[in-house]
């Protein structure tokens, strides 16, 4: 495996004289900016949850930037329906109504995923082979094709929700790179495009396309898994048959419809399986074996116990009933998948019983909403996304549309009146800050591939897209930070991977994307991605008026008077005196680096 | 021990240097042997017999590790240079070592390595032979059977690399074995900052813990905040103040004192260390420019401030990457081994400079051993290969394990040259914790599976450790 290895050094500072930016666009200050004199912007008193949009607040009146408030608003949305926006899209989407945005983005087609890696890969051979290399020699596709075709799809799509919930949803149904699955660049592209093709579908298709998925069954162990054999005390491996319900459906403990667990007589959690479920779940997942091959050697049709190797990862995985347990198996409250059923039959029989199971709805809202919008939502939000999940208004359970309405368009995600709420709130996980700054900045690329392979980010903070260290994803939903968080009996999944390692690996990380480069792959000969600083040259030269920016297209109005007096101490100690005429570049870096690492940031209120 | 004397040792004990903070850990009983504590009581200098330290290095990509432990008798040379055709050691290049209890051959080392032949000599080296990832014992036929419990990913080197790391080739972890002893003796370091794991080579599954995870320094020392710099250039000064700052403001909400707090808690670490490895005298021991050189310096300079840092056990990982040698083996192999040799042996003075000779143990891990056959210029992923360990305690000059027949066919190759392991790499790591003074119980949690090949309580699963 190849991996470029990059050192820091300070003469990478010196990229900055000499570069020549195209022509920075004329940046029109808005009215009144950089003229506040440091009023804060948002208080609780100025805003009611109903009319928002309508009302400037006082604070905004003040300072003229009246409008910014439905701005704030709308990066607010964006921040958790998105990757990130930059300030145009925000304007756009703050003139519409949101639930007119998410529909016309449930519109929006899937792009393949599988074609996105495909053509990254026949790009990234071409440019092997003109380098001089011999076409045999080239690896893949593998994992950074898979990591090229999502990032540029990522940096120039228009499915910015689809690409949300699929993040989101890679969170929850965990197939991870870190194993052989890295190799299968089609592979990984495949089940990504199973979770974006689902992710305004239902979720009981969902579970079943995961369930036959050979990547998922490689990494969970049910591809290749045979029926007991008591003379060569063989059972069938029970890995999925525990994950799918621990992780992707029911969870361990029987669930209210408000996320709370229900108590027994004596006050304590009632388990949803024991042991014996899993083993009879287990019966339920075997004989499946490769779908398609390759063309080898050795055999001409697929058989079971056939190297993984050899299966076309795309295609779902096939049944061979021979080596599927016919019996009956009991599974959960009494009911029985009779015996002597198809293999496939028990596999929709038992995605459909769990899927059906009442602890599913609020399951998949708390995840949900942990991921896009914050990490403990009082019940009766939980409650409302559940009940969405069991029935879309039209009496269809499992309808990914009504569960993502549900949980962007809640009065506890819209209304600010929650932003004052000490538990509201929660840490952005770094992938998705990466993503932002990604997405908010103009890019500069000399050959316009914006390939990135994240590997140098997922070392520094230990996330990367379908890269958890284990099935139990990155961060635990019940994860406890000591301290505060834990004293107060909250939960913060994502401060499981910030730690005094990554905590610093992800600054340091931004310091990188703004001294060289913000994105690159592992091919030679090809051009970094950087961030085009030049764009906001105009504005910085009044570090208030850079510091209104900043605040709305990254702290969503939530940027404290302290922090803004501390970066804006920083950027006023960069003049054109001492640093000559990049003084304002210099300030869009120190400014973007700050905002990037500070609190008010990281913190998605 | 009577029940009295364990408890003036412990008094005893708890009374001196750098270590005392051990009391405090509720952990005591189950973290330390009785011997190991009982010897610390004993000895006044306590800090250097109570001081423990592994050293892992991993050979990352998957050494072709049967061209560093070669055959060299006359019969065994010989289907050593059929097997391996063009990628045969010539035989008179070969540095011979003589083994302490020969099985009857002759072997010796890849020709670069002219250090480890002479620790070997000296007693300070063992080679282990024909391990690898392995649930249960597995012949052939099992192993062709489709139905036996095999490792999982075998031949892929993130699956098997990982497994060397977690102890665990049954399931896909992420919790690693150095990082579940850090978990249960962390807690005898007076360093609360700085965790007893510590990598030269930034994040590792091998140091994950439950409750812990390592330290990463470069080998320049802690690398901390980038630009954070309140002696560098104006920009730099800005930054730093604007950091400093932001660290030292009070923030009500709780997620974002959580996030401030776990920053400045580490920055102050790096400053911490920086300043202990400043504080510590020159090595007379000269290190090469390699980087794994300056990796293995830096090692040694960490154990050097270890008093100062309040460190009584350690464990270092650094990651030699790049041993994936589909092509151009041969060379590429030499000039690799050239460097494992030289940093060792540097390594090896500075702990005997330090008075550390009998407190450190470094041995090496790889992803796979490599396909006997030759590709052409190359070798492919395989199976079972050779590692060393390198120490005083190392009850050294000695090959353990049964060195395989390097011949095509024979009961213990699957094809292609790829050999059945005949030991498994837990009872390697389960010595090693045997060693570092991890309970027997603990360690049977720690690796499920190597009851399947050793009973722990009779003593060390394989015998290259003094212990």
């Amino acid at each position: 495996m190849q991996n470029k290895v990059f050192t820091l050094s300070t003469t990478f500072l010196f990229l900055f004289y000499f570069s020549s930016y195209l022509t920075a666009q004329v940046y029109e200050d808005y009215i009144g900016g950089g003229h506040s004199q440091g009023i804060e912007v948002v208080t609780s008193n100025d805003f009611s949850p109903n009319d928002w949009d309508e009302v400037a607040s006082g604070g905004q009146s003040i300072n003229g930037s009246g409008l910014d408030a439905r701005l704030f608003e709308t990066a607010r949305f964006l921040s958790q329906a998105t990757l990130g926006a930059n300030r145009d899209y925000i304007e756009s989407v703050a003139e519409m109504d949101y639930e007119d945005w998410l529909d016309g983005q449930f519109q929006i087609p899937t792009t393949s995923m599988f074609q996105e890696t495909d053509s990254a890969f026949n790009v990234a051979l071409d440019l092997y082979v003109q380098n001089g290399g011999d076409p045999e020699d080239y690896f893949g596709p593998y994992l950074p094709h898979f990591y090229y075709g999502l990032w540029r799809h990522n940096l120039m799509n228009e499915d910015l929700l689809r690409q949300r919930v699929a993040h989101a949803l890679s969170e929850i149904l965990v197939i991870s790179l870190q194993s052989e699955l890295g190799d299968f660049g089609y592979g990984l592209a495949s089940y990504w495009d199973i979770l974006q093709e689902n992710a305004f579908g239902n979720y009981e298709d969902l579970l079943m396309d995961v369930s036959l998925s050979p990547m998922m069954g490689r990494y969970l162990s049910h591809f290749n898994n045979p029926l007991e054999i008591p003379s060569l005390n063989i059972h069938p491996d029970e890995n999925y048959a525990r994950e799918i319900m621990q992780l992707f459906t029911i969870g361990l403990y029987e669930l209210n419809i408000d996320g709370s667990q229900v108590l027994d007589m004596n006050d304590q959690a009632i388990p949803t399986y024991d042991n014996d479920d899993i083993k009879e779940f287990a019966q339920v997942f075997t004989g499946l074996g490769p779908g398609e091959i390759m063309e080898n050697p050795w055999v001409s049709d697929p058989i079971f116990g056939l190297d993984f190797y050899l299966t076309i990862k795309s295609e779902p995985m096939a049944m061979y009933e021979e080596w599927h347990d016919q019996s009956s198996k009991q599974l959960l409250n009494g009911y029985v998948i009779p015996a002597g059923q198809d293999g496939l039959n028990d596999i929709q029989d038992a995605v459909n019983h769990l899927f059906n199971h009442p602890n599913v709805g609020p399951f998949l809202a708390l995840r949900l909403i942990q991921n896009m919008v914050k990490s403990n939502p009082s019940p009766g939000y939980i409650e409302r996304v559940a009940l969405a999940f069991n029935d879309n208004g039209n009496g269809v359970r499992g309808d990914m549309k009504a569960v993502i309405k549900a949980v962007l368009l809640d009065e506890e995600a819209r209304s600010c009146v929650w932003l004052n709420e000490a538990y509201h709130g929660k840490l952005r996980a770094p992938i998705y800050r990466y993503y932002q700054l990604a997405r908010a900045n103009e890019l500069e690329s000399d050959d316009e591939l914006y390939w990135n392979v994240g590997y140098d980010f997922l070392l520094l903070t230990e996330q990367a897209p379908l890269a958890a260290s284990s099935v139990f994803n990155f961060y635990s939903p019940d994860f406890q930070p000591n301290g505060d968080i834990a004293s107060a009996d909250l939960v913060a999944p994502e401060f499981q991977i910030h730690n005094s390692r990554t905590s610093i690996g992800f600054m340091n990380s931004i310091y990188v994307n703004n001294n060289w480069a913000l994105l690159w792959d592992w091919e030679g000969g090809t051009d970094d991605t950087r961030i085009n600083f030049s764009v906001l040259e105009p504005i910085a030269r009044d570090p208030e008026a850079l510091l209104n920016h900043m605040d709305v297209v990254y702290t969503n109005g939530q940027l404290t008077e302290e922090t803004r007096t501390i970066i804006k101490e920083a950027l006023e100690g960069i003049q054109q005196n001492n640093f000559g005429n990049q003084y304002t570049t210099f300030r869009v870096r120190m400014a973007l680096y700050l905002i990037m690492v500070s609190p008010d940031y990281a913190i998605l209120k | 021990m009577s029940k009295k004397n364990k408890h003036i040792s412990r008094r005893k004990f708890l009374g001196q240097a750098s270590c005392a903070a051990i009391g405090t850990s509720t952990l005591f009983s189950s973290l330390i042997n009785l011997k190991a504590l009982n010897a610390a009581a004993i000895d006044n200098s306590m800090l250097s017999s109570n001081y423990k330290a592994m050293v892992c290095l991993l050979l990352g990509g998957g050494n072709d590790s049967f061209n560093m432990l070669i055959p060299r008798g006359t019969s065994e040379y010989g289907q050593y240079a059929i097997t391996r055709s063009n990628l045969a050691i010539p035989q008179n290049d070969i540095l011979p070592i003589s083994a302490l209890n020969p099985d009857g051959q002759l072997y010796g080392v890849h020709p670069s390595m002219t250090n480890m032949q002479s620790l070997f000599s000296g007693g300070n080296l063992a080679f282990i032979t024909n391990i690898g990832t392995l649930i249960e014992p597995t012949s052939k036929a099992q192993f062709q059977s489709g139905v036996h419990p095999l490792p999982l990913g075998l031949f892929s080197h993130s699956d098997q690399t990982q497994q060397w790391m977690t102890g665990r080739p049954h399931e896909r972890s992420a919790i690693g074995w150095g990082g579940r002893i850090a978990d249960l003796v962390q807690s005898m370091n007076t360093n609360e900052n700085i965790s007893l794991n510590i990598s030269l080579s930034g994040t590792n599954v091998f140091q994950q813990g439950n409750g812990t995870i390592e330290y990463t320094i470069s080998s320049e020392g802690a690398l901390g905040i980038l630009g954070y710099e309140p002696d560098g250039w104006i920009y730099d000064q800005l930054r730093t103040e604007a950091l400093d700052n932001m660290m030292g403001a009070a923030y009500q909400d709780i997620y974002k004192k959580t996030y401030v707090n776990t920053i400045k808690n580490s920055q102050l670490a790096t400053i911490e260390f920086n300043e202990a490895i400043e504080n510590t005298s020159d090595l007379a021991t000269e290190f090469s420019p390699s980087e794994l050189s300056q990796q293995f310096r830096m090692v040694a300079k960490t154990m050097q401030a270890r008093e100062d840092l309040g460190f009584c056990r350690q464990i270092f990982f650094i990651n030699f990457d790049g041993w994936d040698h589909h092509d151009e083996l041969t060379l590429a192999q030499e000039a690799m081994l050239t460097e494992v040799d030289n940093a060792l042996g540097e390594f090896n003075n500075a702990m005997t400079e330090l008075g550390l000779q009998n407190d450190v143990t470094t041995f090496t891990v790889s992803d796979f051993g490599r396909t006997l056959t030759s590709n052409g210029n190359g070798t492919d992923h395989a199976w079972g290969g050779n590692v060393l360990v390198m120490g005083g305690d190392v009850n050294g000059g000695d090959i353990y394990g049964q060195y395989p027949s390097l011949e095509l066919n024979n009961p213990l190759e699957v094809g292609g040259g790829v050999l059945i392991p005949t030991l498994s790499a837990d009872q390697y790591f389960s010595e090693l914790g045997q060693w570092f003074g991890v309970s027997n119980s603990d360690l049977n949690t720690i690796f499920p599976n190597v009851a399947n090949f050793s009973d722990l309580d009779s003593g060390a699963p394989i015998g290259f450790m003094n212990i």
